[in-house]
């Protein structure tokens, strides 16, 4: 990693998200944790179920088998952050793009809500605000400061929490130094409790996420489809050695 | 017709433009009539009173008790400081006027531009030397990347970057 | 700005500028006000977050967390990463918190019911007329007997407050009974530790430093007792170290998300769950498997036991169990837990100490990946924390308000109407009582038959103290404390009762003689300070009380754990009743499962938007209400997913739509405890749902006297009617939550 001498890190970082699919308990600490952090909206029953929900993590459960023989699997499934990602060439307005960092940007003030980028988002991972998003009072109270409050017609998804990144980097700065591995943490990965999940650099060969990418239980979703994702799950049911 | 029309259409947008430009850079009315040029004068310093902007997000503007701070024995035949009394004494906020402001989409840090070695004039303009205060420039994207896009090469892609400031 | 959907874009345009040339453009700039503090809040800088330690109240776990305020608003929980219990870990509910504190059904101020109890007709009413009333109440007593205390999950402080002035009254102490504790079966785990080791403190089991663990029935990742730090333990013994993957078995008739995330889940018969430990026990003395040398001085507890019998009841191969048992005790370290599924049946105590006897037999008592007790509270006052009474005090509280014996009832963190049974007619009874108070925030199913609401602040307004029970691997006690100013004018439940005392004077003023909340606090926890095992010291009594505050309560530095000492009670043969429950098999054929949702838990998440919309983990069912059956079951009913069925049990009736749950036995109805509120604000009652506690049968367990919530059989019939359900998961597949 190269500092100037502001100590600004200005080479080579990918964040990545590893999912550990053996901690992963399906508890939705995550799921409102993100709320929480994101000012997620909250869409209702009639809403939620025309699958209109807003969630920007959601926890899958896969079932197999059949009763006696029957288990569940979770997964965590948030947007991937691809680095080919399917949804940046669609938007006709350039809302949406690749930063440097390998993150996948939506900017909500460009959006003009074509919904092209959902259409070609092959995890099916963003999610549009067919309505203005309500917040009774105090409700607004909660509201992070530090994220815009999305209005009707914009597309939205998981930012890996970039207000986060940002404050830690900015905090480091001024202390003087760079941000230590796993200090960075989305809300998500801050909260989960079981800790199957890990945030960090994969540009740092060292850092814990790389770590856990090169080992054998390490997979991404949807591989055939060359979307380079920057979501890296690891398989449960298997020790890691 | 419709050319001239047009054209009178055209006419109204520009003035419509000129006069909403003029708007944004007027001096807001405000409860109390501040003036930033007498403080200045008088040697006080900006992080006097705007103290949290090496330190945070938000410049700040100062507390009630920090005005009267001074203000119990400084020129309380000022009109202004009667106001500002009378404020006080009914432990009532003052309802600023805010001069600068970005929109809510936007992130931007005092903290992160002062530690640059910029100074609070760069983009307030010389606030010392204004009796009302108003926005020195139009705080638009267009104005933020002039200053971005000269940083060196290295620093640009960051500064460039939409994430940087869009939250 | 609002607009009639006729007008079409261009035109709108077109209109908007017109109207801005008319008014001079002005719109065109915005007039932002913004206010100064008058006077500065101390270490807090305008837009910077401020942390404030504390500690979560959504369950009775303790976990310690930490809050994001900014200008004097909490915008944010985050599990405190200091605290020994939850490690910087929260779960949903506890992330939900902000919205108990931001909750728009809240009561903004004291209220008294001017149109007669029930009728919902509140009027504000100030509040030291209100401790008048009350106190005047009291003192107008015939007899102190004549009032009664029903709490739920008490603040410590406010419970001990509460119980110093009864006892200066020479009234019965505080009845505590809350339905999450009932599930979890809190009031049995104590008594059985009173058997097996001579102390009501609750068992902790070290499940990261485990090889094997045989849940029986506990939804150790879901609900039950400690949920955070178990799941934080969990994902250690998953993957903590390289090369060592711990083993989970659930035993339960439904596949939880604990069982979902077990490596074996095991369908037993419900009751039979102690069968299925007493066979794994005899197999393990029988054929001397592990490392113990002898089992010679277990024998005698698995003297009477046959395995092909226990088999037969369970339901459980006779393979399987001695595949289970050569794992859990060729295991280096293994660890069995009895659950609180156990608990809610009537044979619920003998089958939760065959299980706990598992631990003796494989020597996991005390031992590293074993079980230990949980550490007392450090000082005696720290050791007063309200303990669950068991439902038969709750039925004898009953019987007096029905019998006209109590004038005066006071209800704190406590909804009995939605709690307890219907049929153990806490209504009828609530009728007999001529003057009924509560101290709930928000306006429930209970307060609705008040008299006077007295509103305590919610927990992110509010002082106190916890000792985690079940605790860590050391001596904990949680500090609280108010991260924001109440937003209301409510009052602190044990103000009021210092407010009381001071009015009635005598005896209660020199009992409850401290001047506010704050100072009992502080001279309690003063008690702590100088303790030499502490993991920060202070010079002075207010330097303690500040670095309490901040670190979130005070903790021993090392690992202190607690090594149980046996009682002769597991000397004797292990015996077990046959479970019995309620209602003919002919004509009620299915089993009630109630369990505590993750999400709602047992209702008191109900109110909170975040935890309705998020999505049931195993159903992913969104702000619904829904009953479980087997594929096969609901094939021989003729029943289809989303069907509505009525539910009827020998004590109610519901409806509600189906789910049909490849995890479940075919002989179980289980239904999500927590939606179905009548009152509770409008997130609560905006979801259609009945609440299943109509169905569960009164009846106990007669070995501890607690709920057998599970021992009620029910049958079920389609009406003919289809509701669908909000799921995250489309029935077809192809909705947007699945991939490919």
């Amino acid at each position: 990693m190269v500092m100037d001498a502001n100590l600004s890190v200005e080479t080579s970082r990918r964040w990545v998200l590893v999912v550990d699919l053996d901690r992963c308990t399906g508890c939705q600490a995550c799921v409102v944790a993100c709320h929480a952090e994101n000012n997620v909206p909250v869409v209702g029953e009639k809403q939620a179920g025309y699958g209109r929900w807003m969630h920007w993590i959601i926890i899958q459960r896969y079932w197999e088998g059949e009763y006696p023989n029957v288990k569940a699997r979770f997964m965590p499934v948030m947007c991937q952050q691809c680095t080919e990602a399917p949804c940046e060439p669609v938007c006709p307005v350039f809302a949406t793009y690749h930063n440097e960092e390998g993150l996948n940007a939506q900017i909500y003030n460009r959006c003009i809500g074509t919904r092209f980028c959902g259409s070609a988002c092959p995890y099916k991972v963003r999610t549009y605000n067919w309505y203005a998003p309500e917040f009774p009072e105090p409700l607004t109270e909660q509201l992070n400061p530090d994220v815009t409050v999305r209005t009707r017609g914009i597309m939205e998804k998981c930012t890996f929490c970039i207000q986060r990144i940002r404050r830690i980097e900015i905090d480091a700065h001024a202390a003087g130094r760079i941000p230590a591995d796993g200090e960075i943490q989305p809300a998500c990965v801050q909260t989960c409790p079981s800790n199957g999940l890990f945030f960090g650099n994969l540009d740092d060969p060292d850092s814990q996420v790389s770590q856990l990418a090169r080992g054998r239980r390490s997979f991404r979703l949807l591989p055939e489809l060359g979307t380079e994702p920057g979501v890296i799950y690891l398989k449960g049911g298997e020790t890691n050695v | 017709m419709t050319r001239r029309l047009l054209l009178f259409f055209s006419i109204l947008i520009l003035a419509a433009v000129l006069v909403t430009r003029a708007q944004v850079l007027a001096s807001p009315e405000q409860p109390v009539a501040f003036n930033h040029q007498i403080h200045a004068q008088a040697g006080v310093q900006c992080l006097f009173c705007h103290s949290s902007a090496l330190r945070a997000d938000i410049a700040g503007i100062p507390s009630m008790q920090k005005c009267m701070g001074c203000h119990t024995i400084i020129a309380t035949d000022n009109v202004a400081v009667q106001v500002l009394t009378s404020y006080w004494k009914r432990k009532e906020p003052i309802p600023w006027v805010r001069v600068s402001w970005q929109p809510e989409f936007v992130y931007f840090s005092h903290q992160a531009h002062l530690r640059t070695g910029e100074n609070c004039e760069t983009c307030h303009g010389d606030v010392g030397r204004m009796p009302l205060t108003r926005p020195a420039v139009k705080m638009d994207m267009g104005w933020c990347l002039d200053c971005h896009l000269l940083q060196p090469e290295e620093k640009v892609v960051r500064l460039a970057d939409c994430l940087t400031c869009h939250k | 700005m609002s607009m009639p959907k006729t007008i079409t874009r261009r035109e709108f345009l077109k209109i908007a500028a017109g109207a801005s040339i008319a008014t001079g453009f002005t719109s065109a700039v915005r007039s932002i006000v913004i206010e100064p503090f008058i006077y500065p809040p101390e270490e807090e800088l305008p837009g910077q977050a401020t942390w404030y330690a504390s500690t979560c109240r959504q369950c009775a776990a303790g976990c310690g967390i930490i809050v994001r305020t900014i200008d004097g608003r909490a915008k944010k929980i985050e599990g405190n990463p200091l605290h020994p219990l939850n490690r910087g870990k929260l779960c949903a509910r506890g992330q939900a918190g902000l919205q108990v504190l931001y909750n728009p059904d809240r009561l903004k101020n004291a209220v008294r019911q001017v149109g007669g109890r029930g009728s919902r007709q509140f009027e504000p009413f100030y509040w030291p007329d209100a401790l008048d009333l009350l106190s005047s109440k009291i003192a107008a007593l015939s007899s102190t007997e004549r009032f009664a205390f029903l709490g739920g999950l008490m603040p410590s402080h406010t419970y001990r407050l509460t119980s110093l002035l009864l006892e200066a009254l020479g009234a019965a102490p505080p009845v505590i009974y809350d339905l999450q504790s009932a599930l979890e079966g809190r009031s049995a785990v104590s008594q059985l530790s009173q058997a097996l080791f001579g102390a009501p403190d609750l068992p902790e089991y070290d499940l990261s430093q485990s090889d094997v663990v045989l849940s029986f029935g506990a939804n150790l990742l879901e609900t039950w007792m400690s949920p955070v730090a178990q799941s934080v333990a969990y994902g250690a013994m998953r993957q903590g170290s390289m090369g060592r993957r711990g083993l989970l078995v659930q035993f339960e008739p439904r596949l939880s998300s604990t069982a979902a995330s077990a490596d074996e889940w095991v369908p037993v018969q419900p009751g039979a769950e102690g069968f299925v430990a007493l066979a794994i026990g005899r197999i393990i003395v029988e054929e001397r498997l592990g490392h113990v040398g002898s089992h010679q001085s277990q024998a005698v507890l698995y003297q009477n036991v046959d395995v092909r019998d226990m088999s037969a009841a369970s339901d459980v191969p006779v393979d399987t169990l001695r595949h289970l048992a050569r794992v859990f005790a060729d295991a280096d370290r293994a660890v069995a837990i009895p659950g609180g599924y156990l608990s809610g049946q009537q044979n619920g105590f003998s089958s939760m100490l065959a299980v706990q006897a598992l631990n003796l037999v494989i020597a996991q008592v005390g031992r590293q990946g074993g079980m230990f007790l949980s550490n007392p509270g450090p000082t005696a006052a720290l050791r007063q924390n309200p303990p669950v009474n068991t439902f038969d005090e709750v039925m004898d509280l009953i019987r007096r308000m029905k019998a006209g014996e109590i004038d005066l009832l006071l209800l704190h963190s406590a909804n009995p109407l939605y709690e307890l049974p219907a049929a153990a007619g806490f209504f009828e009874a609530i009728a007999r009582v001529p003057f009924v108070v509560s101290f709930s925030p928000v306006v429930d199913e209970t307060a609705v038959w008040a008299d006077l609401i007295l509103p305590d602040h919610t927990y992110l307004e509010s002082w106190g103290y916890q000792v985690p029970s079940p605790g860590a691997d050391r001596p904990v006690v949680n500090s609280q404390q108010p991260v924001v100013s109440p937003l209301y004018d409510t009052l602190a439940t044990s103000d009021v009762l210092l407010g009381l005392a001071a009015r009635l004077g005598g005896k209660l003023a020199a009992a409850l003689s401290w001047r506010d909340e704050a100072s009992y606090l502080e001279e309690t926890v003063s008690e702590l300070h100088g303790s030499s095992l502490g993991a920060y010291s202070a010079r002075t009594p207010s330097g303690f009380w500040a670095l309490w505050r901040q670190y979130g309560g005070w903790w021993s530095e090392k690992q202190i754990r607690r090594e149980p000492e046996l009682t002769d009670i597991v000397q004797k043969p292990l015996l077990i009743a046959e479970p019995h429950f309620e209602g003919d098999p002919q004509d009620y054929p299915f089993h009630l499962y109630p369990y505590s949702s993750i999400t709602l838990s047992d209702g008191r998440g109900a109110n909170l938007p975040w935890l309705q919309e998020t999505p049931d983990p195993m159903t992913t069912v969104q702000w619904g209400m829904w009953v479980e059956i087997n594929p096969e079951t609901a094939e021989g009913l003729g029943i289809s997913d989303n069907d509505v069925v009525q539910v009827e049990s020998p004590h109610g009736s519901m409806e509600a739509s189906v789910v049909i749950y490849p995890g479940i036995r075919p002989d179980i109805v289980a239904i999500p405890v927590g939606q179905g509120h009548q009152d509770y604000g409008r997130f609560a009652q905006a979801v259609i749902g009945s609440n299943p506690m109509a169905l569960v049968a009164p009846v106990t367990d007669p070995d501890t006297g607690a709920l057998a919530w599970g021992a009620t059989r029910v049958r079920l019939k389609p009406i003919g009617k289809k509701q669908v359900l909000a799921r995250l998961e489309s029935l077809d597949g192809n909705g947007r939550e699945s991939l490919g």
